[in-house]
C-alpha cells in the first residue's frame, strides 16, 4: 500500500472511530482521545526527513498535546494503541528487528514526554498561567529531543542533530506546543478543543511538505550526478565502479584531514565526476588512452560552468589556493591513483601505497598519504 | 516581480484613495487603536508578508492572511475597524515592490488589502461575539468573514485585469477560484490565533511563525537544489551537443514537444516535470559513443550502427539509476517504446518521448538529409499511429502544435547549419546515413 493510501485509510478510520466514540461517550472526551490517537498514527506516517536519511515523526507534536491534557492511563492507551497500529502500517521492506527498535524508541520518547511535562508542571506550581504552561510544554518537547537523540545513538538509528535536524526539531516542538495550547487553553482561556491541534498543525504540515520536496530533490540530484559518473565507465574508458570507489575513499580521507563539511562534499562531487570530461574527447587512435591532463582540464572546465559544481571543478583542475583545499586536490588524485593500481592493475593495497610513495613522480603531501593509510587501516579493522 | 503596468495607474490611485479615505473617516469616528496591539500585529504582518512559501507552480502560502484575520478578531474586541485596516494594508509591503519598475504594486496591493479586510471585519462585526463561547461557533464565524474578504479582493483584482486589458475576466476568474480553497483554512486558523491572542497574549503567536519560517527555509533550499539539478542537466545537454553537433538543440526541442503532449493529456505539474527530464536526458547514453562515429560524414557500417545503437541501452541504464526517472527510463530504448496496444500497463511517457523524438528528427535538417516538411511529418506520424506510435499521443502532439500555430521542418528551421544536406526519404530521420531500402525497416529516431 502506498503512503498516500495509508494516510487516507488512517484519516477515514480515525474519523469513523472518533465519531463512534463521540456518541458512545457523550459526556467524556473519548472522541478527542480517539482523534488524537489517529493523529499519532498519521504523525508516524509523516516525518521530516533529515540529511542522513533519518527522520523525525510529526507524532511527537501530538504527544505533547496528549501529555498535557490526558491522564496517564488514557495517554498510555492512546500511545500504545497508535504504536501498534503503526507497526502494522509500516512498510514491509523494514525488518522485524527494525520495527521493534522503532517501537521501543517511540515508547521511550512518549514516556519521557509525559514524565517531563508532569514533572515540570509540578515544579512550576501547577499554575494555570501562560508562562508555566509554556514552560511545561517546552520541557516535554525538550525531553523528546533528549530521548530521541540518545535512543538513536544507542540503537544506531542515525538521527542527527545537524542543521536540518535542528530546524526539524524546532518546527515539531513549536507546533506541538501551539497545538497543545489550542487544545487545553490556559485556565479555560483560548481553549478550542480538538480544533486546536487540527488547525494549528497546518504550519507543521507546510514544513513537512517542504522537507519532503527538499529530500526528493536532493536525492534526485545526487542520483543524477551518480548517473553521470557512470558514463565513462559504461563507455569502457575507466574500470567499472572507479568513480564510486574513489569518492568513498577520497571523502574518508577528507574527513581524516579535517576538511570542512562543505569541502568534503565538494571533494565527493569532484571524485564522482573526475573522469566525466573524457566522454567529450575524441577517442585516441592508439592504445595509449586519453591524456589524463586533457581529461582533467576538460572536466574541470565543464564543471566550472555549473554554479554548484564550481568548487568540484576547481578541485579536479587543481586550481585552488587555499591550503586546506589543496589537500582536497591531493586526496582526489591519490585516491584515484590508488584505485587505478588496486582495481585496474590488481596491485595489493599495501604495495600500492608503497609504490605511490616510492614512485619518482611522488608529489603528495605526507599528511594526505597518512590519511590514506589510516582510512585503509580503519577499513581492515572494521572488516574484522 | 513583474513591472507595474501603466494602465493601472489611475485605478491604483482610486483604490488607494478610497482606502485612505475610509481610514481617515474611521480615525475620526473611532479614534486610534491601542498602540500595543497595533505594533505587535503590524510586526507580525510585516514579518509574515516576507515569508511566502511556494507550494507548487503558482500556489503561494503565506501566514500573512492568517495574521490579518487574527487582527480582525483582536481589533473587534477594541471595536476598532481602523486597527484591522492599518495592519492588513501592511501585507502589501514586500522588498520586491521597492524596485523602480514595481513600486506601483505597493499602493495597489495596500489599497486592495485594506478594503478587502475591511469588508471581512464589517461582516464579522455584525455577527454575535464568540471569543469565549463554543469553539465550533467561533470557527464558523470565520467563514462569512472569509467570503466577504474574497468577494471584495476578487472584485478589485478582476476589475484591475479588465482595466489593464491583458486578460479576459474568465481567465482571471479561472485563476482566482482555486485560491479560495487556501483562503478558508487560513481564515479559520487566523480567527483561532486571534482568540489565542486575546486570551493568552502575543507570545503564543510566535509559535506559529516558527514552523512557517522553517518551511520557508526548506523551500529555499529545495529551490536551490532544483536549480543545481537543472544546471547540471543543462551541462549534460551541452556536452552531448558538443559531441554530436548534428543534433544541436534536439534535446530541448524534444522536451518542448513532450511537454506539449503532456499538457494536452492533462498531466499534473510534477508528472510534467518528470517527463521534461526524461525527454531532456533521453539521449544521455550518447555520451559513451565515440565522437568519430557520431560525426562520421559518410555511411555507417552495420557494426558501427550497432555500436551507436548501444547508446539506447546505456541511456536506460543511466536513467534507471535516478528513482523518479526509473519508470520511464525505457523512453530511451526504441525496442521498448514501439506502441503495443496489448500492453495497457505500459507507461505512456516513453511513447510521448518517442513521438517527440521522431517528430524532431523528421523536422530537423541533419548532415545527411534535409528536414521534411511539417505536413509530411504529421502524415508520417498519423500513418504509423496505432502501429508504431501511440495514437492518442500523436493526435495530442499535432493538436498542440497546430493550436500554437507553430511551424517546424523544411523552410521553418531556425538554426539549420547544413545547407548542403541532400533531400531524402522518411526513414532517413534515423542515426547516420541510411539507405532507402533500410528506411522502411528503421523507425525514425534520433
Amino acid at each position: 500500500m502506498t503512503r498516500r493510501n495509508r494516510v487516507v485509510l488512517v484519516c477515514v478510520l480515525g474519523l469513523v472511530a472518533g465519531t463512534v466514540a463521540h456518541f458512545v461517550d457523550r459526556a467524556g472526551h473519548a472522541d478527542a482521545l480517539t482523534f488524537l490517537a489517529a493523529g499519532l498514527v498519521l504523525g508516524e506516517l509523516l516525518a521530516l526527513r533529515l540529511e542522513d536519511r533519518s527522520a523525525l515523526p510529526l507524532s511527537y507534536a501530538v504527544l505533547v498535546v496528549l501529555a498535557s491534557s490526558f491522564s496517564l492511563r488514557e495517554y498510555a492507551i492512546a500511545v500504545l494503541g497508535a504504536q501498534l497500529v503503526s507497526i502494522l502500517l509500516r512498510t514491509t521492506d523494514h525488518s522485524r528487528t527494525w520495527r521493534l527498535t522503532i517501537f521501543v524508541e517511540r515508547v521511550a520518547v512518549a514516556a519521557a514526554t509525559y514524565a517531563a511535562y508532569q514533572g515540570a508542571w509540578h515544579l512550576l506550581g501547577r499554575r494555570e498561567q501562560v508562562a508555566p504552561v509554556l514552560g511545561a510544554l517546552a520541557a516535554a518537547a525538550g525531553a523528546q529531543l533528549l530521548v530521541d537523540v540518545s535512543a538513536s545513538r544507542l540503537f544506531r538509528l542515525g538521527a542527527s542533530f545537524e542543521a536540518r535536524g535542528r530546524l526539524a526539531w524546532l518546527a515539531i516542538a513549536s507546533s506541538g506546543m501551539l497545538m497543545a495550547i489550542g487544545y487545553r487553553g490556559v485556565n479555560g482561556d483560548g481553549r478550542v478543543g480538538i480544533w486546536g491541534p487540527l488547525l494549528f498543525s497546518t504550519p507543521l504540515l507546510a514544513a513537512w511538505y517542504a522537507f519532503e520536496r527538499l529530500d526528493e530533490a536532493t536525492r534526485s540530484y545526487r542520483q543524477t550526478i551518480e548517473a553521470l559518473a557512470m558514463a565513462p565507465e559504461l563507455g569502457g574508458m575507466v574500470p567499472p565502479g572507479h568513480a564510486e570507489r574513489v569518492a568513498t575513499l577520497a571523502t574518508a580521507m577528507g574527513e581524516q584531514l579535517g576538511l570542512s563539511d562543505t569541502d568534503v562534499r565538494d571533494l565527493e562531487m569532484a571524485a564522482l565526476l573526475h573522469h566525466l570530461g573524457q566522454v567529450t574527447l575524441d577517442e585516441p587512435v592508439d592504445e595509449r588512452g586519453a591524456d589524463p591532463a586533457e581529461v582533467t582540464a576538460v572536466t574541470g572546465a565543464m564543471l566550472r560552468e555549473i554554479r554548484p559544481l564550481v568548487a568540484a571543478g576547481e578541485i579536479i583542475a587543481g586550481d585552488v589556493d587555499d591550503p586546506k583545499r589543496r589537500l582536497a586536490v591531493q586526496a582526489l588524485r591519490l585516491a584515484s591513483e590508488y584505485d587505478d593500481l588496486t582495481a585496474r592493475d590488481n596491485v595489493p593495497g599495501d604495495l600500492a601505497v608503497e609504490s605511490l610513495r616510492s614512485a619518482p613522480s611522488y608529489v603528495y603531501d605526507e599528511r594526505v598519504v597518512v590519511a590514506l593509510e589510516r582510512v585503509l587501516r580503519d577499513r581492515i579493522s572494521a572488516g574484522r | 516581480m513583474s513591472p507595474f503596468p501603466r494602465q493601472l495607474r489611475w485605478f491604483t490611485v482610486a483604490v488607494f484613495a478610497v482606502a485612505v479615505g475610509a481610514e481617515l473617516f474611521l480615525a475620526r469616528r473611532e479614534g486610534l487603536p491601542s498602540a500595543g496591539a497595533l505594533a505587535v500585529l503590524a510586526g507580525l504582518v510585516l514579518l509574515s508578508a516576507q515569508m511566502l512559501v511556494r507550494l507548487r507552480d503558482g500556489v503561494l502560502l503565506s501566514p500573512g492572511l492568517g495574521v490579518c484575520m487574527a487582527a480582525i478578531v483582536v481589533f473587534r474586541d477594541e471595536q476598532s475597524l481602523l486597527g484591522a485596516m492599518l495592519v492588513c494594508s501592511l501585507l502589501a509591503v514586500r522588498p520586491s515592490y521597492f524596485s523602480k519598475a514595481s513600486w506601483g504594486w505597493l499602493p495597489f496591493n495596500a489599497g486592495v488589502s485594506a478594503l478587502s479586510f475591511l469588508a471581512a471585519a464589517l461582516v464579522y462585526g455584525t455577527l454575535p461575539s464568540a471569543t469565549t463561547g463554543s469553539a465550533l461557533y467561533f470557527v464558523l464565524t470565520a467563514i462569512p468573514a472569509a467570503f466577504a474578504y474574497m468577494l471584495v479582493a476578487w472584485a478589485l483584482l478582476l476589475l484591475s485585469y479588465v482595466v489593464e486589458g491583458t486578460s479576459s475576466w474568465r481567465e482571471v476568474l479561472g485563476g482566482l477560484l482555486p485560491s479560495g480553497a487556501e483562503v478558508l483554512p487560513f481564515a479559520v486558523l487566523g480567527f483561532l490565533l486571534g482568540r489565542l491572542y486575546l486570551s493568552l497574549g502575543p507570545a503564543v503567536m510566535l509559535l506559529i511563525i516558527v514552523p512557517i519560517l522553517i518551511a520557508r527555509e526548506m523551500f529555499a533550499s529545495y529551490m536551490r537544489v532544483k536549480e543545481s539539478h537543472d544546471e547540471t542537466v543543462g551541462m549534460l545537454i551541452r556536452a552531448l551537443e558538443a559531441k554530436d553537433r548534428y543534433t544541436s538543440g534536439h534535446s530541448e526541442r524534444v522536451a518542448d514537444y513532450a511537454r506539449y503532449v503532456g499538457e494536452e493529456l492533462n498531466f499534473m505539474p510534477a508528472r510534467l516535470e518528470r517527463l521534461r527530464f526524461a525527454a531532456l536526458m533521453h539521449d544521455i547514453g550518447k555520451l559513451v559513443v565515440p565522437n568519430q562515429l557520431l560525426n562520421k560524414p559518410g555511411r555507417l557500417t552495420p557494426e558501427e550502427f550497432a555500436h551507436v545503437r548501444v547508446h539506447e541501452k546505456v541511456s536506460v541504464q543511466m536513467l534507471s539509476h535516478i528513482d523518479f526517472l526509473r519508470p520511464i527510463a525505457a523512453a530511451s530504448d526504441s525496442d521498448h517504446t514501439r506502441f503495443d496496444p496489448d500492453d495497457p500497463d505500459h507507461p505512456i511517457e516513453p511513447y510521448i518521448v518517442m513521438i517527440a523524438d521522431a517528430y524532431d528528427a523528421m523536422t530537423s535538417t541533419r548532415a545527411y538529409r534535409k528536414a521534411l516538411s511539417q505536413d509530411v511529418a504529421f502524415r508520417e506520424l498519423r500513418d504509423k499511429a496505432g502501429i508504431q506510435f501511440h495514437p492518442a499521443c500523436v493526435e495530442a502532439l499535432i493538436h498542440a502544435i497546430e493550436q500554437r500555430g507553430e511551424k517546424h521542418g523544411d523552410g521553418f528551421e531556425r538554426d539549420a547549419e547544413f545547407d548542403n544536406a541532400p533531400v531524402a526519404g522518411l526513414g532517413s530521420a534515423g542515426l547516420g546515413d541510411l539507405l532507402e531500402n533500410e528506411a522502411s525497416e528503421t523507425s525514425p529516431s534520433s
